[in-house]
């Protein structure tokens, strides 16, 4: 880490956009070095392959980089970066393996309950969706957004959104079976 | 359907997540920036010297060319005594005006021919 990008870990977000706008690069390192983590958990649950989804997240910072310029508003970097990141993912949709989906009959073995295993696995049980599917629960779940939010991020229609997400649901009960139902059990238990 | 979340798959999604802050993933990031930007200056140098090239090795041939065609095409066909006589008759006495009444010419016998 340079000197540069260690003055600016306490700046705030917004102070540093504005600096990254201006093509300052140790600014826009370190808005990496604060995003990254969610913009490549976010890949991962949509991808299900964590080095397919970190070459996507690492496309998703050039992409911010090249039109940072044309953010107006600093303080809407968050969602702005979020909006990159979909877009990003549907246009990999787009370009890639068309016969996702079509492994639906898979199974989600489970080993243990440790949080890389829950990660994987949860990753591995999305991978089974269809893409605009996963998206729609991803986008829910993870990333706490409305139907209506999502409809309007995804430019899907909003019962298309909807019915995603109760069949995503639906599938993810199924697969994650027994992630859930010992939830419940110890929920029960107390 | 509400925007309401199973609570069970809520709080799977909240335990799968990772805290994934890398300075190699940073430093990756920023490699594949300098790339972009050393590419596109490249691609761009690339174009310029590309037209500097193409004006140097055509501009010259081009010039001729246009030179030798207006002269060509200007060049009068019969002399004409008097100057108000040789003024009325310029446009067609040239070779662009014999072509200028050919093409003319053959645009009236085409709409004869298809009428």
């Amino acid at each position: 880490m340079s000197v540069a990008t260690g003055h600016y870990a306490e700046g705030p977000e917004a102070l540093i956009v504005s600096l990254a706008s201006r093509g300052d690069r140790d600014a826009f390192a370190e808005l990496v070095r604060r995003r990254q983590s969610w913009v490549r958990n976010l890949m991962r649950r949509c991808c299900g392959n964590a080095s397919q989804a970190d070459d996507l997240s690492q496309q998703v910072f050039l992409q911010a980089w090249r039109k940072i310029r044309q953010l107006n508003d600093v303080s809407r970097f968050g969602s702005w970066l979020k909006q990159i990141a979909v877009n990003e993912w549907l246009q990999y949709r787009r370009r890639n393996d068309p016969l996702r989906g079509a492994s639906k009959d898979d199974h989600v073995s489970l080993a243990s309950t440790d949080k890389p295993n829950v990660a994987i696995d949860l990753d591995r049980a999305l991978s089974t969706l269809p893409g605009p599917v996963s998206l729609c629960i991803v986008l829910s779940y993870y990333e706490q957004m409305t139907h209506d939010e999502i409809a309007a991020l995804t430019g899907l229609k909003l019962g298309t959104v909807k019915s995603h997400i109760r069949r995503g649901s639906e599938r993810l009960r199924e697969l994650l079976a027994a992630y859930v139902e010992p939830a419940n059990e110890e929920q029960d238990d107390e | 359907m509400s925007d309401e979340r199973d609570p069970r798959l809520e709080a799977l999604f909240a335990h799968s997540e990772q805290d994934l802050v890398d300075d190699d993933y940073t430093d990756a990031v920023m490699f594949r920036i300098r790339r972009h930007r050393r590419n596109a200056l490249i691609g761009r140098f690339g174009a310029v010297a590309l037209l500097l090239i193409l004006e140097l090795l055509l501009s010259s041939p081009l010039q001729n060319s246009a030179t030798a065609l207006a002269e060509t095409l200007s060049t009068t066909l019969f002399e004409v005594e008097g100057q108000w006589l040789a003024f009325a008759f310029a446009p067609l006495n040239s070779v662009a005006g014999v072509i200028g009444l050919l093409l003319l010419g053959a645009h009236f016998m085409y709409r004869r021919r298809t009428r």
